[in-house]
């Protein structure tokens, strides 16, 4: 037993892969082991999917940039318009729909940066969700994206038409976003993301332009957002403006609130809880949003960092206080005396 | 070593308010290649205020500052930080959540865009190698993988002292670094402050009296936003202005 967890302690890198991989597995296993697929794989499982890309846009910036952005889920919207527009309107095929609807989602997310850089904190959680509102009533009301009814039908291409392949399209759209965002956190710019996380003016004074950074993680994530919007066009086979509703930005939130919002891979965890309370609350009760209202509420109260954090949590409640560690505060209590007493004496001296 | 003769720093009648207080009246001083400053004075002598105008945290409201002979007024801070100016934070502003070695690896000087390579990081190589050597150096060197949240006030400190050192500065500005420090803290920093490369140019604020006299060859005196004196330790030590300010004597304006 000991030598088991001497591994888990020597192996972190290939630890840290251990739990995505798992994930991965009973992912790709999923439709095969459950009672009724044709339910489960479009409601719970795709959906679980682009909820949980949105909401991982949004994580990766508050993890590694320390911002909160409600602008995540219009990033994905666009993305998904832009696919509408160039299959529906132009009549293009998916392959050129695809790319068009990328680079729509990514700039938009990049105008988004150039508006909000030079703010932080509730300033910008209040630009972007201004932004994510002009952008919902934009769409309501404009003639090219037919306003309120949005575009319609968006035909999934032909290998995709088979629900399983669709699943797993989207399942490999996620392990993309999930290995981007890891490889970039990875990265020396995600080393200096983090500082400036945790100090802009320290960063500033390194040399380092802090607005730049923040541009690039923001476009990046922006992307990352809209490859969310590829399977959001796809399973609901319309861009309506309901997908840039407040609604909509409120769910991607609580999910990555759900999946703890420090978290790149927590956020399917928080998709799926999210699905399933969708899905299934109202079988328990007439007030499904109440039922759903009342976890998300416990939720916070006992994970405050997420289910993915309850992992963290529990570790903290078994672990035994380390000998080393209490080994150390001596030390250091000990140097602390000397100090103090070499310091009165020399007092003493003068 | 030939030392040119334009000065390392050069302000001209800067000037600062904050709304009607007159932070800074007029200031002006030449420090030369090399030299090492203090700046002392009582609380709200100006001296922070200074010290925030010459590293470009807010722009001064008439003068001018220059680095080796190369106007900065009007730079950020990130442009003077690369022009060679390097400066410590009073109100510790270190990478929290970061290790020790990682606070001083993003510290290192930059090669162009090195902070935005999208290489993967590699934990060996001469820029680990070069952090390793500076957190050794300040006397880190038990600390390297702490996270910096759990370090002593005493210890944020001397990684302060590293990070300023990693951005190999032509001029390096310490603000305060011996605020809360026990008595042998001091004493190492004053060691360390000794035994800086004497190619450095070195802008002490210090309220402690003590470092601040030891470790400069010339010492400006603040007070009310004005420099009121100037001159070596020992001519500090046996002026009567200056014993009359830090013992709050009044003193008159002329």
């Amino acid at each position: 037993m000991k030598s088991v967890i001497t591994w888990f302690r020597n192996n972190r890198v290939l630890v840290s892969w251990l739990i995505p991989v798992i994930v991965l597995v009973v992912a790709i296993a999923f439709p095969y082991f459950i009672m009724k697929p044709k339910f489960w794989v479009p409601n719970i499982g795709i959906k679980t999917i682009w909820l949980g890309i949105s909401a991982m846009s949004l994580t990766f910036l508050n993890r590694y940039l320390g911002l909160l952005s409600l602008a995540q889920v219009a990033v994905s919207a666009m993305s998904a318009y832009g696919i509408a527009s160039a299959m529906v309107t132009f009549g293009l095929d998916w392959y050129i729909a695809i790319p068009i609807g990328l680079a729509v989602g990514t700039l938009l997310a990049a105008i988004i940066a150039i508006i909000s850089i030079r703010t932080v904190a509730i300033y910008f959680l209040m630009i972007t969700l201004a932004i994510s509102q002009v952008i919902y009533s934009w769409v309501s009301q404009e003639v090219f994206v037919n306003g309120r009814r949005g575009l319609a039908p968006v035909r999934r291409p032909e290998f995709l038409l088979e629900m399983n392949n669709f699943y797993f399209f989207a399942l490999a759209i996620a392990v993309f976003a999930y290995l981007a965002c890891r490889y970039v956190a990875s990265t020396p710019f995600g080393l200096s993301l983090e500082g400036i996380k945790d100090s802009p003016d320290r960063m500033r004074a390194l040399g380092y332009s802090v607005s730049k950074y923040r541009f690039w993680a923001i476009t990046f994530a922006g992307f990352i957002a809209s490859l969310a919007g590829i399977i959001m066009v796809f399973d609901r086979a319309q861009a309506d403006p309901d997908i840039v509703s407040l609604n909509s930005t409120l769910d991607v939130l609580i999910v990555a609130v759900l999946g703890g919002v420090t978290s790149i891979g927590g956020v399917f965890l928080g998709g799926l809880v999210f699905t399933l309370l969708d899905n299934f609350a109202s079988d328990f009760t007439d007030r499904s949003m109440t039922l759903t209202g009342v976890i998300f509420v416990l939720i916070l109260l006992f994970a405050p960092k997420g289910l993915t954090g309850v992992w963290e949590q529990l570790k903290g409640v078994f672990k035994k206080p380390s000998s080393s560690g209490a080994a150390k505060d001596l030390k250091t209590i000990a140097k602390e005396a000397v100090d103090t007493s070499s310091a009165k004496t020399k007092g003493k001296n003068q | 070593m030939a030392i040119s003769t334009t000065p390392a720093l050069e302000i001209s009648e800067i000037s600062r308010r904050f709304g009607g207080l007159r932070a800074i009246k007029s200031a002006n001083a030449s420090i030369a290649q090399g030299e090492r400053v203090s700046i002392i004075g009582t609380n709200g002598a100006g001296k922070s205020t200074l010290f925030n105008v010459i590293a470009g945290l807010f722009p001064p409201h008439s003068g001018y500052i220059k680095l080796f002979g190369e106007e900065i007024t009007h730079l950020p801070p990130s442009k003077r930080a690369r022009k060679g100016l390097a400066r410590t934070f009073q109100i510790s502003k270190l990478f929290s959540s970061l290790s020790v070695i990682e606070n001083v690896y993003i510290a290192l000087k930059q090669t162009k865009y090195a902070g935005a390579s999208l290489m993967l990081r590699k934990t060996k190589g001469n820029r680990w190698d070069r952090a390793r050597e500076l957190v050794e150096q300040v006397g880190l060197a038990s600390k390297m993988d702490t996270i910096v949240d759990e370090l002593s006030h005493g210890e944020q400190r001397q990684l302060e002292l590293a990070m300023a050192m990693a951005l190999e500065p032509k001029l390096l500005m310490l603000d305060e670094p011996a605020a809360g420090l026990s008595k042998a803290e001091r004493e190492s920093l004053t060691k360390m402050l000794l035994e800086l490369d004497p190619e450095i140019t070195l802008l002490l604020i210090e309220h402690d009296m003590e470092i601040a006299l030891r470790v400069a060859s010339r010492v400006i005196v603040m007070h009310d936003g004005e420099q009121v004196f100037e001159g070596t330790p020992s001519e500090i030590k046996a002026s009567q202005l200056v014993r009359d300010i830090y013992l709050g004597g009044s003193i008159d304006d002329d």
